[in-house]
């Protein structure tokens, strides 16, 4: 007999080998050309940059690939498997819905461990031929970015439970951006707003996630340390935001009629 | 059966079943070459005719403004915003305008990577020197301190344009000094706040900071630099004291001495 374990890691091997089918690591190779694009043709217009922007570039690709994926790839996952109707082969096993969101998320997880490495490698592997000044921030850089990208994935599979793929990518690309300002608007409700206009933006800031505490990628950049307590902090709030939106994606999926 | 038509040579079987004589892909082929020939152009045309490039600039909004719309991607942001603003430094070297929108560029780029020390020194210089606003350079260094409070090479170039371009060596001095005690200071801007010091005449000033620089450098050359300067400064400081002890001597004899190039490095 094979419990829930089991049955969410059988449902996120089989997304990680749809995605590979999908081609989605041929990304890793645009990256690639984005980095060696960025140090080579952009050399002359630095002006004594040119290892903050390749770093620069580097580490943004990083992250916008990524969710690129998460995306295209994330938003439209559950519906694709109940158009194909491939979903009811799977549901007739006893897999609960529950343990099948939790493996379509592991899945798109794996896949984007995986691409993150290959990038990461490409990245130092660029970096040993221009002057990027290397220094251990750069694995925590890549550590927030798969973070970010978690939480990120962890919202797209969420809305997917019950908004069409377009809608859904929409709304992951606008939570993307609004996760990066919410502590601006949390601070312009405080500065300018009354009081309603204070709670609201109060609300959003905690409601919405906060993906500005992942971004360390300037500081790294400058040489600035990150400090471990920060990581630690970064991870927990990151596996706490990912746990709810997959609470409430399990508890949404089981009430949804599969037609 | 007969078309009563010669196909051409490399035609394909589609284009012998459809009777044509020429190649399928030859009609795909001189589209993609007039439609790409064309679009080539028009877009040299319009390169030509830069409409609104200018009032880009005037319009480039707040740097503020910049950080909120940029999702978290400042730096790469300030990065594109950077070469803009070195193409149109390389268009004012070029004579085609006055570098008027050029303050504005580089705050953008410094209120969105506020730590891109590249661009205050860049900016700074260019604001002094090209565009003759020296406390317009100052004011985007001292932005840039407060930033980067920890950078000795900021305060270092602010005393640099007050030293070269302003001609203050006291205020000079003090901004020197300042860089000298940043974290990352090298040998080289201690030895700068030394010399600074001694042309501004304060000596007892001057002797502490080659003193520091002996005691920190492993440099072999920057210790007989440093240890050839006290031993000039030194004859001078005793001097005085000898003067002041005796109670003969008037204040400012050293100054007066170091002011006259006696101790210069």
């Amino acid at each position: 007999m094979t419990g829930a374990g089991d049955h969410v890691a059988a449902v996120a091997l089989n997304t990680f080998r749809e995605t590979v089918r999908d081609r989605i690591f041929y990304l890793v190779g645009v990256f690639g050309l984005v980095l060696i694009g960025s140090s080579a043709i952009l050399s002359p217009l630095t002006v004594g940059a040119q290892g903050k922007v390749v770093a620069d570039v580097g580490l943004a690709s990083l992250s916008l690939f990524g969710l690129l994926v998460v995306v295209f790839v994330g938003s439209g996952m559950l519906h694709k498997e109940i158009d194909k109707r491939t979903i009811t082969t799977i549901l007739a096993k006893p897999v609960s819905r529950r343990a099948y969101v939790a493996g379509k998320f592991g899945g798109l997880i794996l896949t984007l461990a995986c691409m993150l490495a290959a990038m990461g490698a490409l990245f130092l592997l660029v970096t040993l031929w221009t002057p990027v000044p290397l220094n251990p921030g750069y694995a925590a850089a890549f550590g927030f970015a798969f973070l970010e990208l978690a939480v990120v994935t962890a919202v797209a599979v969420l809305l997917s439970t019950f908004v069409s793929p377009v809608l859904a990518a929409v709304l992951t690309l606008a939570l993307f951006v609004v996760g990066h300002v919410s502590s601006d608007l949390k601070a312009f409700g405080a500065l300018v707003g009354g009081p309603a206009l204070r709670l609201a933006t109060s609300v959003l800031f905690y409601v919405l996630p906060n993906l500005e505490v992942f971004n360390v990628r300037g500081a790294v950049v400058h040489g600035d340390p990150v400090s471990g307590a920060h990581l630690a902090l970064a991870a927990l709030y990151a596996t706490c935001y990912v746990a709810l939106c997959l609470v409430l994606a399990g508890a949404i999926f089981t009430r949804r009629e599969l037609k | 059966m007969s078309h009563g038509r010669t196909l051409c040579a490399g035609a394909t079987p589609g284009a012998a079943r459809l009777g044509r004589p020429w190649p399928d892909w030859l009609p795909t082929a001189l589209a993609v070459v007039a439609l790409g020939g064309a679009a080539v152009g028009l877009l040299g045309r319009l390169e030509a005719r830069p409409v609104g490039r200018e009032a880009d600039r005037l319009w480039l909004p707040s740097g503020l403004f910049l950080r909120e719309s940029t999702a978290g991607f400042r730096e790469v942001a300030a990065d594109a915003l950077w070469f803009q603003a070195v193409q149109y430094y390389g268009e004012y070297r070029h004579g085609r305008h006055d570098l008027a929108y050029f303050r504005g560029m580089m705050r953008g780029v410094t209120t969105l990577d506020p730590r891109f020390l590249e661009a205050y020194r860049f900016g700074a210089l260019v604001l002094a020197t090209d565009m003759r606003d020296v406390e317009g350079g100052i004011d985007l260094l001292r932005r840039g301190i407060l930033a980067n409070p920890d950078r000795a090479i900021l305060p270092f170039e602010v005393g640099f344009l007050q030293w070269v371009v302003q001609r203050d060596y006291a205020r000079a001095a003090v901004w020197f000094d300042a860089a000298s005690r940043a974290p990352d200071a090298s040998d080289f801007t201690r030895r700068f706040a030394a010399f600074a010091h001694k042309r501004a005449g304060q000596l007892e000033v001057s002797y502490v900071l080659w003193r520091n620089l002996l005691d920190t450098t492993s440099d072999p050359n920057m210790r007989d630099l440093a240890e050839r300067m006290m031993a000039k400064i030194e004859p001078v400081l005793r001097a005085r004291a000898a003067a002041d002890a005796d109670g003969a001597a008037g204040p400012g004899d050293g100054a007066d001495q170091a002011r006259s190039g006696e101790a210069r490095p």
